[in-house]
């Protein structure tokens, strides 16, 4: 168990290329170590310290303050159940009520087999298909208890692997186009456009 | 996602929502794509453009609603500038952006474009909730389309101007919202808002440097604009409120969504019962109350039904449009629980970084859930009214505050509302030691 | 002052400085606004919402942070208005929601800002029924400091401290909204050399030092204002103690200084006193081993070896004492040179420079030096030698200075500093002429003209290893004063008072008030001569509270020194050099004395005794007069404030000082000796603020920190050039060379730790642990990547070998080793602190 696999590790790289100050990666790159291991393992946040130049404090510091980032192991599945305003008026704390029975844990919970997670969300800006959900992000609503549990059945027998990647957000999301100008270059590139610009307008004079 | 839309209104957003595959390159090009940036880009300057947004008034669509014109106006002069795009859409039951994300990021990413060339941005960002996972694939494929396309990169169109376009997640933080909380998060720290006054993004942003923060819509109505100009926008909706806006109309509606409409030619009662929009409340029921603009906003009852969605109208009346989200209520709703479950929200998404907020709204949340589960003592209702004035002097609105932003005030806007115009719902919670609705 | 402004304050107009704080500028003029997060020494955050106050915008007035807004030109401010009172009332309440009402138990209670604030500002009753939150009780962030979790209010004093003034961010803060709490990384603990200025600054009783835990209630605490004398820095302190014990170290907010700020070294050192550690009584070493004797058996005992030496022409050597203070220096000053004529007397123990560097430049003060727009260093890792000088640069970068450090290796000032990547002996020779690497001589080329076109320009100097000679850094200095005449030095130097030690002519050629004089018949003009006379002849050796073992000194040197020479240790400590004296005589530990003592820019300060002393143990200068009246010679005087009136009429240079006005408000922060013109003048001390340094205030009540002399009554300063000092003309050694054939080989570069293994480290209990393990970090050249094992052989030309664990470290430049001093003291056997490098081969290669 030691950091990034050397796939992740090129992504994290390239990810941290995007920005102009490399801290501005940490997040991502957290939401890459949760692809890899599924939650932030401590060697992964100490590599990501490493790769954006801070201490592995301010990682973890940082990280701790998103709900989407876990410091300890969740499940295979997030199950998240909004019941916020405009989910609970449709039902969303009855569903997760029924989320609890059925998975047999509180929100925050772990099912014994590792399979699941239930987490008590708040709005997910689906509330026109409230009460609503996310499995690994996934979005699902509107969710009955009927709806509910076939989802849990189906996600146990695998039947939704392409609906429901492993969690990361970042999963499906790889940039293919390279950042095409550096800091520099962007400063130099301004006076050749400020330049085009100032030609237009001289045109437009005329 | 696929919407209930009036067709017969101007589509200035959601002209391609619904259409299959609307977020592909293809579907763009077909439906008038990228002709917008090519104009903008090849025949106007940064101040052209700048000057038809400041015609065409359009108010931002994040919440705040300060034009946006004005707000690039504001922008320091530095070689170094940045734009933002603000795509965090978390105020509860607002979905708009959501719909945008998926649905046309291809507009999304035109109207940022455009908006960093108007404003002279170095490179711009769009940031968006971690939760949108879809959303990030399809603004992803979008921008890498783009580059491929010419629309980003070196030398755009051939016209000189060059820019790089990142999309950035976040990772669950409604506070991340925040424009500047928004900043600190894309700098890769704890998403704590800046104290304003004495700088505001537009002059200390992003990496210290003049920003812009714009919302997913406002970016989105860019094409739209360059095309048409600002004097066509502002033909539309009726004084300060111009154009169109998407409200996200949820709650015990017949048909919750999205609906792009012209400002302030409706009010809330056409569109709750409107067959093309929300078509009446759930079983026929009444409107006990409503919640304007997100639930920051303070609460409406049935007699401001007839308010135009307008942002000045709405403003006086003592609430505001804010995200663009209406919650309706009907008379079966238990008001105490609805207000407990916002500050349950409140407390959860507090940042933490200042004192009122980080303690009253913990302090609160507990309190209006001692009342809800029939724990309550008469006297509550004054020390919650207290508690609330400690976070925002007066209770007045636009209300006061004690806290560096103003989700400590957003706090009171439903616990004060809720005992104001539901006082003795309260004290039957009160009284019955539990709730009349059943819970 | 010329660009002050003026706003209006509750209705008065009142001046506040361009750029101030609302709250400084309040309070300056007598308006004390509360508050928790606002630290006059750290950038603000305007969280904790306390300050607030209003102020009146374009729409009317509204309630701000005060903290945070700096005064503009007539700016309204009401700092007592309903609204006020009742916002602040309203964020007490909000605290107290989830802090515990344990304040009988906690170790803050009597000095807790919170509390007081309560009491003075709060609701009347908490309506508060609520659950609180809970969390398990108190964790250790380090071996030094103990968090409790429930009591943190958030104020983000302790994380802010870590992360922008210690740029140690290894405590942050973790979770959200009301979940939110201190934390480290799991494993990771607040390794900070500073870690408790943290307890010191925590508003509540959340932090706490070990070494204080439940010691005692602040009502219970007496107190003096001290000075430091860990490091020659001088930080100011206020020295607490309860029922004879010194309990703890608090830093005092000095401008000239410290800032308010201490190490954790200097903190915590006092645990020393308390030790067990500590002797007692006089030790004689008889026939049956080592025996406890009374003062009359041992210095019976000293004077027969002196006037044994005196018959037999045996010379008579001391070492040491910069541990001691100016008192105690010029009596040990006077028993050698007039009571015993002898001229070895030799403080500079760490090998600092020659007097005439001292004596023949200007030096600067820290204030100048942390007011220039440009600070240029060359000298070892700050941090490791001077800490809080560190944190001092690290507050002179925030506020705009420009920082380069001439330094091959990267240090902890690297973090802040543009480094320009050569050796001292490189930059000798650039300053010499000789070429060396070209955008290294650019850059240096245009540092020092843009130093040159400043008015009061200033270096910060030292050596940059024990591994060279220190006659480097004076040809360094004097080529520079060639090239820039109006240069001043900030000197980096050794131990505690080594800087007064030089002013009272405990050094080699010099005498008391930078008066020449001869050497000894014996000749040695430094410590590695004497201990090389003491080696090869019979000698008869003072050591002065010096630990010989814990110096820079080659060890096998020391102990064929020690062990062939009759040794008379005045030593506070048990080491192994207490072990092996023939007498041992106890002395006083700081907290258990009055005096003065001198820092590195020449500032004499008071030192106050807070505890009597342990045991038997004596003041030097009482020790030193006994001694001389023993062999009949009487010295005068026993008490400090008249041995500092006798240095004061011996020493031109510390003008008219009297001991009075060191005690004095307006010299509470000491003197600048040589009296110079050129001192920034300090503001009028900072009112002790009990939220920016807790505990002054409430001791306060108990017993003032320094009993204040008026103005009135002091006699003023005199800096009218009528007492100048005699001149001493700076005399370089330019007798070093190094041969084109060095190059080739590996030149090892030796740094002492902060936690040097010493006894007083030793001594300390709960900072003993943190003492460094020897390492020698390698340049990757010199090793192979594949090599096995975790140590080396270094070896030296004659022979000489030591083992030692190393690291990798690719920041060294080819052919480079970084010895770093730590437990394994015979790690210095190697090297040769007389040339101009030390060159050694790797063991195995
Ligand atoms: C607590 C809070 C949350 C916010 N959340 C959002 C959000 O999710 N999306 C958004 O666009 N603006 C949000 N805002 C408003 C932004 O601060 C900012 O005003 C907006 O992004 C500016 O864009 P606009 O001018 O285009 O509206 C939020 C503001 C606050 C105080
Ligand atoms: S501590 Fe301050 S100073 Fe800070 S906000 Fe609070 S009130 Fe201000
Ligand atoms: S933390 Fe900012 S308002 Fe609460």
């Amino acid at each position: 168990m030691s950091g990034f696999t050397p796939e992740m590790r090129a992504r994290a790289e390239k990810i941290c290329s995007l920005y102009p100050q490399v801290r501005s990666a940490l997040i991502p790159l957290c939401h890459l170590a949760q692809e890899q291991a599924g939650y932030l393992r401590e060697d992964l946040m100490i590599e990501i310290a490493e790769l954006v130049g801070v201490t592995p404090a301010e990682v973890y510091g940082t990280a701790s303050f998103y709900d989407m980032l876990h410091t300890e192991p969740v499940g295979k599945y997030l199950v998240g159940v909004c019941t916020n305003i405009a989910c609970l008026l449709q039902g969303g704390e009855e569903l997760l009520e029924h989320a609890e029975e059925k998975l047999g844990v509180a929100p925050g919970g772990t099912t014994e087999d590792g399979l699941f997670t239930l987490e008590d969300m708040e709005c997910i800006a689906h509330c026109n298909k409230a009460p609503a959900l996310q499995v690994n992000y996934r979005f699902f609503g509107p969710v009955d208890e009927e709806a509910f549990d076939s989802l849990i059945d189906d996600l146990r027998e695998g039947k939704l692997v392409d609906e429901v990647p492993s969690h990361g957000t970042l999963i499906r999301q790889e940039r293919s186009a390279p950042i095409a100008l550096t800091m520099e270059e962007v400063l130099q590139e301004r006076a050749v456009s400020d330049a085009a610009i100032a030609q237009r307008k001289a045109q437009a004079q005329n | 996602m696929e919407e209930t839309l009036e067709r017969t209104v101007p589509k200035i957003v959601t002209s391609r929502i619904g259409i299959e595959g609307s977020h592909t390159l293809e579907t763009y090009l077909t439906t008038g794509g990228y002709s917008a940036l090519r104009k903008a880009l090849t025949t106007m300057t940064p101040e052209e453009i700048q000057a038809e947004v400041m015609t065409s008034n359009l108010l931002g669509r994040g919440g705040a609603g300060f034009e946006v014109g004005r707000k690039w106006s504001m922008l320091k002069n530095s070689p170094l500038r940045y734009l933002v795009v603000n795509g965090d859409e978390s105020e509860p039951a607002t979905f708009k952006d959501h719909m945008l994300i998926e649905g046309d990021p291809h507009q999304l990413v035109e109207g940022t474009i455009i908006t960093a060339y108007a404003v002279g941005a170095a490179r711009a960002f769009i940031y968006i909730r971690g939760e949108f996972a879809l959303g990030l694939e399809r603004v992803q494929r979008a921008i890498d389309e783009a580059y491929s396309y010419g629309a980003l990169g070196r030398d755009i169109f051939g016209s000189g101007f060059s820019l790089d376009l990142v999309v950035h997640p976040g990772a669950g933080a409604y506070i991340c919202g925040e424009e500047t909380a928004l900043i600190e998060s894309l700098e890769g720290k704890r998403g704590y808002p800046r104290i304003k006054p004495p700088f505001f993004p537009a002059v200390i942003g992003l990496y210290g440097a003049p920003t812009i923060v714009n919302n997913v819509e406002s970016m989105s109505n860019m094409p739209w604009i360059v095309n048409n100009g600002g004097a066509a926008f502002a033909s539309l909706g009726v004084g300060r409120s111009t154009g169109t806006r998407i409200f996200a109309l949820a709650g015990h509606v017949n048909r919750p969504g999205n609906y792009e409409v012209e400002m302030a030619k409706l009010t809330f009662r056409d569109l709750v019962y409107k067959p093309e929009y929300g078509g009446g409340m759930r079983m026929g029921r009444n409107v006990k109350a409503f919640i304007p603009g997100g639930v920051s906003a303070p609460w409406f009852g049935p007699d401001q039904l007839d308010l135009p969605l307008a942002q000045d109208d709405v403003a006086k009346a003592g609430s505001m449009l804010g995200s663009g989200s209406i919650v309706m209520m009907d008379d079966h709703t238990c008001m105490v629980r609805a207000a407990w479950r916002i500050t349950k929200f409140f407390h959860r998404e507090s940042c933490g970084q200042c004192t009122p907020c980080r303690e009253g709204s913990g302090w609160i949340e507990k309190m209006m859930r001692r009342i809800e589960m029939g724990a309550g003592r008469e006297s509550d209702l004054d020390m919650l009214l207290d508690a609330c004035d400690n976070i925002a002097p007066g209770l007045s609105w636009p209300p006061a505050q004690t806290t560096i932003c103003v989700l400590g005030p957003s706090i009171p806007s439903s616990v004060v509302a809720g005992i104001k115009m539901f006082r003795d719902e309260f004290l039957i919670h009160i009284k019955e030691g539990g709730c009349p609705y059943g819970r | 002052m010329a660009d002050e402004i003026t706003f209006i304050l509750d209705g008065k107009e009142i001046a506040a400085e361009p750029g101030e704080l609302i709250i400084a500028a309040a309070e300056r003029n007598g308006v004390y606004i509360p508050r928790f997060c606002y630290h006059p020494h750290m950038p603000s955050v305007g969280v904790c919402r306390m300050c607030l106050v209003e102020v009146k915008g374009p729409r009317g007035f509204s309630l701000s942070p005060s903290c945070y807004l700096t005064v503009t030109p007539g700016m309204e401010v009401v700092t007592d208005s309903p609204k006020v009172k009742k916002a602040q009332n309203g964020v007490l309440e909000f605290l107290l929601v989830n802090h515990p009402l344990d304040c009988p138990v906690c170790d803050k209670g009597g000095e807790c800002p919170l509390q007081d604030q309560v009491l003075s500002y709060g609701p009347g009753e908490s309506r508060f029924v609520e659950e609180k939150r809970h969390f398990e009780k108190p964790i250790a962030l380090s071996s030094l400091v103990y968090l409790d979790r429930e009591r943190c209010i958030q104020c983000d004093r302790c994380t802010r401290f870590a992360s922008e003034v210690a740029l140690d961010p290894l405590i942050e803060f973790v979770g959200r909204g009301d979940h939110t709490e201190v934390a480290t990384f799991p494993d990771h603990p607040f390794s900070s050399y500073f870690s408790g200025n943290t307890v010191q600054i925590c508003p509540v009783g959340a932090l706490t030092a070990k070494p204080y835990r439940f010691k005692a209630r602040p009502w219970d605490l007496d107190q003096s204002e001290s000075t430091c004398t860990t490091c020659s820095l001088g930080c100011r302190i206020s020295v607490q103690s309860s029922r004879g014990e010194i309990t703890r170290y608090l830093g005092v907010d000095s401008e000239a200084v410290n800032h308010s700020w201490l190490c954790d070294r200097g903190r915590f050192g006092y645990e020393s006193t308390n030790s067990e550690h500590r002797i007692a009584k006089p030790l004689l070493r008889g026939r049956e081993g080592v025996l406890e004797v009374t003062w009359k058996e041992a210095l019976t005992k000293v004077a027969s070896l002196i006037k044994d030496a005196q018959n037999r022409s045996v010379p008579v050597a001391f070492i040491g004492g910069s541990n001691f203070t100016n008192e105690g220096i010029y009596s040990f000053v006077k028993l050698a040179r007039e009571a015993i004529g002898t001229g070895s007397i030799e403080a500079r123990v760490g090998g600092d420079v020659s007097p005439s560097l001292i004596f023949g430049t200007t030096s600067a003060t820290i204030n100048q030096v942390m007011s220039s727009p440009l600070i240029v260093i060359s000298s070892q890792d700050l941090k490791e030698a001077l800490p809080v000088l560190y944190l001092r640069l690290v507050e002179a970068k925030r506020a705009g200075a420009r920082i380069i450090e001439i330094s091959e290796t990267v240090t902890e000032v690297s973090k802040i500093s543009e480094r320009i990547a050569i050796s001292q002996l490189e930059f000798a020779q650039f300053l010499e002429g000789v070429s060396i690497e070209s955008s290294a001589a650019e850059r240096l080329s245009k540092v020092l003209d843009d130093l040159n076109l400043l008015d009061m320009p200033t270096f910060v100097l030292g050596r940059a290893s024990y591994g060279a000679s220190s006659n480097l850094i004076e040809r360094i200095a004097s080529r520079l004063l060639n090239r820039i005449p109006k240069l001043s030095f900030l000197h980096v130097m050794g131990s505690g008072n080594i800087r007064g030690a030089y002013e009272l002519g405990a050094i080699p050629g010099f005498s008391y008030g930078r008066v020449t004089s001869k050497l000894s018949a014996f000749g040695a003009s430094n410590i590695v001569e004497i201990l090389e006379l003491a080696a090869s002849k019979e000698t008869l050796l003072f050591l002065l509270d010096e630990d010989l073992n814990a110096s820079t000194l080659p060890s096998d040197l020391v102990d064929r020194a020690l062990s062939s020479s009759t040794v008379v240790s005045v030593a506070s400590l048990r080491s192994k050099i207490t072990d092996l004296a023939e007498v041992v005589l106890p002395v006083v530990a700081a907290g258990e004395y009055d005096g003065t003592t001198t820092n590195i820019e020449g500032r004499v300060t008071r030192v106050s005794a807070r505890v009597t002393p342990k045991g038997l143990s004596q003041e030097p200068s009482v020790i030193a007069n006994e001694i001389a009246r023993e062999i009949g010679i009487d010295l005068g005087k026993y008490e400090p404030s008249e041995i500092f009136q006798e240095i004061v009429s011996n020493c031109s240079t510390f003008g008219n000082l009297t001991y009075n006005m060191l005690s004095s408000d307006r010299f509470a922060d000491g003197v600048v000796v040589p009296l110079s013109t050129t001192e920034v003048a300090l503001k009028a001390r900072r009112r002790l603020d009990p939220v920016a340094t807790p505990g002054l205030l409430s001791t306060e009540k108990v017993g003032p920190a320094i009993t204040y002399i008026a103005e009135e009554e002091v006699t003023p300063l005199v800096n009218d050039g009528s007492r100048r000092a005699a001149h001493v003309n700076f005399e370089p050694s330019f007798d070093l060379g190094i041969s084109p054939t060095d190059s080739g080989k590996i030149r090892i570069l030796v740094e002492k730790p902060l936690y040097a293994p010493s006894a007083q480290l030793d001594a300390s209990e709960a900072m003993r642990s943190l003492t460094s393990e020897a390492v020698a970090y390698i340049a990757p050249d010199l090793i192979d990547s594949d090599r096995v094992g975790d140590t080396v052989t270094l070896r030296r030309g004659d022979g000489k070998e030591v083992e030692v664990g190393y690291k990798v470290d690719g920041s060294l430049p080819k052919n480079t080793i970084r010895l770093r001093i730590g437990a394994n003291h015979d790690l210095l056997n190697i090297v040769d602190s007389s040339a101009n490098a030390t060159f050694v081969t790797l063991g195995d290669k």
